[in-house]
């Protein structure tokens, strides 16, 4: 089964698991509360309210850059994979999320603001992760 | 009963620093020797129980950290209780301590701090420290601790022009007094240059803007405050003490240029306190990396928001200045070993308001000082003001 990530700790869950096999598919989930209406991405099984029935909603990744940061210096599990560049996007409706921003060669590409699109991205070793880059 | 109510009536504190030599149930020891050596008319069977803080297992590889510690120092057979939150665990401790005196559960409690970081490589305390994030939707993106608090630098300099020089001017100030601490783990002075130009660790933030991974501990004896005067003539009283939380993930926040957990942490322990900020004499700021401390000085109100890194850049945090923060090296160079850290403000605070510190760091005439400390990015925030 493909797994959620560059790397993981949790053992593996049935949502994060339905989220990977989404990704592989090319599709990204948003869930939303049956309850109360809130919605969350990344996706939880639960809501704040306390109420568990939760349905998958497609989630519109277009998102506009809100911080950035370059790790020069990763943990361990990382090592081979710096500098990277971690994002905070914010998507139209309002949610926000960290991901890897994929793509860009210059700083002048790093404008808070900027337009970004959130895309998966197959990894080595049965893994899938989802980026931002450029749009 | 009053507000003021519980006292602090002695403080003892172990150097900091790569303590090689040193385990966990060692610095334990150390921080304790001191503080009943210094201690004026206090033994440790006027101890009815023990808090002991720290934030992770994981580091040094010792399970239940709270029973090696009281076996250690003695203490075996009084009630002991574990406190962590992540960074903020030391004043954890402290807090807890104050509600097990203020509900007369117990009537003389002895809180310690203590984490021994340096037995894991860098990059392993790196990796453990980057699993405080959120190990299911932000530690799969190899994000840092640096990682976290740079993504609040950029926004905050993006939304209020706060430069690289700024950051590095809360660097030099800290190291400048880590200099004249010899608890301090680097006791040297930098340079705004060498600071400004030093290797990028996470981008905005460099080396000189990243506290250091320490060991070490330190305790405080916190009372009745009708018992305070038979221990010691000069105790320091808990006025306020304020508490604020935040979400699990980063990208989750209301705002990136503060945290929201600190403005009501800080409103809280100011209101049960009686006082604002401009009656603060000293505080001790969670400077865990540069942008902290200046975001620390808006949540807590020394600076307008936005405002944090012109009062670094003129100096007004320096003794002299509008309020001296951090005048015992801070995080950045006194060193940050986790559980410690919250318990080392309130012991450095104990000896400031009490004319006790170094002389060249010396606050004079303080009367009222602030600790700031925060567990994560924001996660954890415990505010306490002490006055004597």
């Amino acid at each position: 089964m493909t797994k959620f990530g560059y790397v993981s700790v949790e053992d593996y869950v049935p949502l994060v698991g339905e989220f990977a096999e989404s990704l592989v598919k090319g599709k990204i989930f948003a869930t939303k509360c049956k309850a109360c209406g809130k919605e969350y991405f990344p996706p939880r099984e639960e809501c704040i309210c306390l109420n568990d029935e939760m349905e998958k909603i497609d989630l519109d990744t277009s998102a506009k850059l809100v911080s950035y940061t370059i790790i020069h210096v990763p943990p361990e599990s990382h090592s081979t994979m710096a500098p990277y560049i971690i994002a905070i996007g914010e998507f139209p409706n309002g949610l926000k999320t960290m991901a890897h921003l994929v793509g860009v060669t210059s700083m002048d590409d790093l404008k808070i603001g900027r337009p970004m699109k959130l895309v998966p991205q197959t990894l080595e070793n049965e893994r899938i992760v989802y980026k931002f880059v450029p749009a | 009963m009053s507000n003021h109510d519980v006292a602090l009536v002695a403080a003892g504190q172990s150097k900091f620093g790569k303590r090689t030599e040193a385990g966990l149930r060692n610095l334990v020891f150390e921080a304790t020797k001191e503080l009943f050596l210094k201690a004026e008319n206090i033994s440790k069977d006027d101890i009815d129980a023990t808090v002991i803080g720290v934030a992770g297992d994981e580091f040094n590889g010792q399970g239940a950290p709270a029973a090696v510690s009281i076996d250690e120092i003695g203490l075996v057979g009084k009630p002991t209780i574990r406190v962590e939150s992540a960074c903020a665990t030391g004043t954890a401790a402290i807090k807890t301590a104050y509600g097990l005196v203020k509900s007369g559960l117990h009537d003389t409690v002895l809180v310690i701090g203590v984490e021994k970081m340096t037995a894991v490589t860098t990059g392993k305390a790196t990796e453990l420290m980057a699993r405080a994030g959120d190990i299911r939707w932000e530690y799969p993106f190899g994000c840092t601790f640096p990682g976290f608090y740079a993504l609040l630098a950029t926004a905050h300099m993006e939304k209020y022009g706060t430069t690289r020089e700024m950051l590095s001017s809360v660097a030099v100030k800290n190291h400048y007094y880590g200099a004249r601490n010899p608890k301090a783990h680097l006791q040297k002075e930098v340079t705004l240059e060498q600071a400004m130009n030093s290797h990028p660790i996470a981008h905005p933030l460099n080396l000189y803007d990243c506290s250091l991974i320490s060991d070490g501990a330190a305790a405080v004896v916190v009372t009745r405050a009708d018992l305070a005067k038979k221990y010691t003539d000069t105790p320091v009283y808990i006025k306020g003490i304020g508490s604020g939380s935040d979400t699990m993930q980063i990208a989750q926040r209301e705002t990136l240029t503060s945290l929201k957990g600190a403005k009501t942490a800080a409103q809280t322990a100011y209101k049960m306190a009686g006082i604002g900020p401009n009656a603060v004499d000293l505080a001790e700021v969670h400077d865990c990396f540069t942008i902290a401390e200046i975001i620390a000085y808006e949540d807590l109100g020394f600076a307008e928001p936005g405002q944090g890194g012109q009062l670094a850049l003129d100096k007004q945090t320096y003794i002299g200045g509008k309020v001296a923060v951090n005048v015992d090296g801070g995080l950045k160079s006194k060193g940050h070993p986790l559980g410690a850290t919250g318990v080392s403000q309130g012991a450095e605070i104990f000896r400031q308001l009490r004319g006790e510190v170094e002389k060249e760091r010396q606050v004079p005439g303080a009367e009222i000082g602030l600790s700031h400390n925060v567990g994560q990015s924001g996660q954890f925030v415990n505010v306490i003001i002490y006055g004597r």
